[in-house]
Order: C-alpha cells, then sequence, then structure tokens
C-alpha cells in the first residue's frame, strides 16, 4: 500500500529534531511539509525511490533519509559529521520501525567507490556560515549517485548552482522542479526576527551515466 | 483560503507552497493539512546496524591512502536481522557490488556461504540470491572497527555507526 502525501508528511511531522543546533554545521531542521514534498515528488514523478538505494547527505536528524524508507527504498544510508544528530536519528528511526544505516564522516572527505547509491537527497547547508559548504555537498553527491540527486539550494544561487552542476559536476541534468519557501524559526541568538523565510529551489540533477563496473 | 492561514501559524518549521512540475506553477496551491496524522508505531527496542551493503561502499579516505578499498573488518558483535527479500533489487545490486571485498567481509562476521567466485548466470538459482541477500542485508557489524587495508589504522564502529572521521594530520 502506497503512503498518502498527507501521511507521509503526517509520520515525518513526529520526528524529533536537533535540541541544541550547532550553527558551525548550519543545522537547521528539515520541516515535514518540505520534505515530504521532495521525497513524495523524487518517486512519484521521478520513481527515484522505491527499491532504491538512497544516501541522505548531513542526514541531521534523518528526516529526508526516513522519508525515503517510508516510501519504500530498499536501503538508506545516512551520512552525517555530527554524532549528537545521529543519535537523534537512530532514535526517528526506531520510532518509525525502519532500517537506516548510518556512516559519521566528513563529506567533504568522502571516498566514494563508484555510483553505487541509486539516489542522494539532502537539505545541504546553505553556505551562509562556511562559504561553499553547499557546493561541496553538491559535488560529492554527484560522485556517488547513478540515478539523481535531490537538493535544495537557495533561490538567489540558481544561475551559480546551475552552472557549477553542468560544467563542473558532471550532470547531464539540472533542474528546478519547484521553488519552496523556507521558513527559519528562530533558533541562534543572532537571528533577530522570529521567523524567516527564504526562498529555496528544489533540485534535481541526473548525473552522466558511468561505465558499470564488471566483476 | 482560510486553510492556508492556519497552516502557517501551526507549523513553525516547514515550508509552503508545493507545485508538482515547473516553476512556472508558483501559484498558491496550498493544500489542507489539517487531516490527521497516521497513528503513532509502538516503540521498540534499538537495533544497530552496519550492513554489508554499506561497508562495500566504505573506502578509507585518508590523505595518500591509494589502495583504501576493502576495509578489514573487526568483529566485537554481529547481530544477525531478517529482512524482506526483493529479487529485482538483488540482481541490480549484483553489478554495483565488489563481490571478493562481499565474501571476505561475509567470512569475517562468520558467514562463509557465499562462493569465492560469481558471475550473472548464478542470479537465477534461487539458494544463491538467499545467500547473496543474507550475506549483504541481514548481517549487521554493531561493534568492531574497520581497518584501513594500507595503513591500518582503525575506524571504529559502535552502535552499529562507523566513525569515518579524520584527524587532522590525515586530511
Amino acid at each position: 500500500m502506497k503512503l498518502k502525501l498527507k501521511q507521509l508528511e503526517g509520520l515525518l511531522g513526529s520526528l524529533e529534531q536537533f535540541s541544541t543546533p550547532k550553527i558551525e554545521l548550519e543545522q537547521y531542521p528539515t520541516g515535514a511539509h518540505i520534505a515530504s514534498r521532495m521525497l513524495y515528488t523524487a518517486e512519484n514523478s521521478f520513481e527515484d525511490v522505491n527499491s532504491k538505494v538512497v544516501a541522505d547527505f548531513g542526514c541531521g536528524c534523518g528526516t529526508l533519509g526516513l522519508a525515503a524508507g517510508l516510501l519504500g527504498a530498499e536501503s538508506v544510508i545516512g551520512l552525517d559529521i555530527d554524532t549528537e544528530s545521529l543519535e537523534i536519528a537512530s532514535a526517528n528511526m526506531d520510532e518509525l520501525e525502519l532500517d537506516m544505516d548510518f556512516i559519521q564522516c566528513d563529506i567533504r572527505n568522502l571516498k566514494r567507490r563508484g555510483q553505487i547509491v541509486e539516489t542522494v537527497v539532502m537539505n545541504p547547508p546553505f553556505g551562509t556560515r562556511r562559504k561553499g559548504a553547499d557546493m561541496d555537498f553538491l559535488s560529492a553527491a554527484m560522485k556517488v549517485a547513478s540515478q539523481a540527486v535531490y537538493s535544495l539550494h537557495k533561490t538567489t544561487t540558481r544561475e551559480h548552482v546551475k552552472r557549477a552542476a553542468l560544467r563542473d559536476y558532471n550532470a547531464r541534468s539540472a533542474e528546478v522542479i519547484c521553488e519552496l519557501r523556507y521558513d527559519v524559526p528562530q533558533l541562534y541568538k543572532f537571528h533577530k526576527k522570529k521567523e524567516v523565510d527564504i526562498a529555496v529551489d528544489l533540485w534535481r540533477f541526473v548525473p552522466q551515466r558511468r561505465q558499470e563496473r564488471s566483476l | 483560503m482560510p486553510q492556508a492561514k492556519r497552516k502557517r501559524d501551526n507549523s513553525t518549521r516547514n515550508a509552503s507552497e508545493y507545485c508538482t512540475t515547473n516553476q512556472s506553477n508558483q501559484q498558491e496551491t496550498t493544500d489542507n493539512t489539517t487531516s490527521p496524522a497516521a497513528p503513532r508505531p509502538a516503540k521498540i527496542p534499538s537495533i544497530f546496524q552496519m550492513r554489508l551493503l554499506t561497508h562495500n561502499m566504505l573506502s578509507s579516505n585518508i590523505k595518500g591512502v591509494a589502495n583504501g578499498f576493502p576495509l578489514k573488518i573487526e568483529v566485537v558483535k554481529v547481530v544477525e536481522k531478517e529482512v524482506d527479500f526483493n529479487i529485482d533489487f538483488l540482481k541490480n545490486m549484483f553489478h554495483k557490488v565488489e563481490w571478493k571485498a562481499l565474501v571476505e567481509a561475509s567470512t569475517t562476521m562468520g558467514y562463509a556461504e557465499l562462493p569465492e567466485n560469481a558471475d550473472a548466470t548464478m542470479l537465477d538459482s534461487d539458494d544463491f540470491l538467499h545467500k547473496f541477500h543474507h550475506a549483504l542485508l541481514e548481517l549487521h557489524l554493531e561493534e568492531g572497527a574497520l581497518v584501513c587495508p594500507q595503513t591500518g589504522r582503525k575506524f571504529p564502529v559502535q552502535k552499529g555507526i562507523p566513525n569515518m572521521l579524520l584527524h587532522e594530520d590525515e586530511v
């Protein structure tokens, strides 16, 4: 039985989020609303989730990866640098009775072995604290995905993202699927307003096919 | 459209506006979020896992290491867990995994049933597929370490999570 969008959003809405977010890692929770739509589109418009191996880069509390699991991904792997995030993600995995593997690593130093996962989903740091952090994630994701990379980037960086993806990261196509409003709650002290809306693009990148490894 | 207002009010961390196709379709297609959430599943005890599927993707990432794959496995605790059998998935994965690494890892974990060499014709055998399935998805390293084949550096695995973070001088 396939999950409906509402059910997916409902399940994700019950997940635990960062208790003490770390600004240096630009930890912002991926809301249930945005996460459910991202993965629902990936599955229902492009068939990139069900029965696939999906990796969640910078998984944080695991929302996107778990959404993939709920939509029938055969295997989900969450990668994050932060111990605390991985603990919360593990607890969330238990809560949903799903299976997910985790790897603690720095995405920048990830050593790949070809395009072994089909799909990467991620809500990368937007690169506002450390310039280029978003592009580091995209570059790494494009190296391991064989089918598609779904990512969120600030709408103000649209041209830059497109150019970099096609020219530097071996993308066969780079498409904005839709523009979303990302409501950033007042998490950190330097936030002056209670809540800020950021315009973000939901991207779908398709990597070039590489030769499949022969045994 | 009172629904839209309501949604905005009760969501502090969510984004809104969803359009299925293009950015041309940016008009408010806000849907209601009032339907009740699906029932919460009951809490179950934690199962920590690192499957050999994941092991098969990992490579030592220390600077200067040329042959970082496959990582050797040091076993402290292995757990087994049944998962659903999916033939199409296995057939697809067969072409992606490094067979020798999988055989070696599986043997280290105490499961020595995989043939030394395998080719695509074996995918017709049910027996083979079940063994492949078990090794790839059902064997979990819960505690132990992954060891860089070139330098011997150990990456600890605790509660099923391999820690591949590098020290400053290894980057």
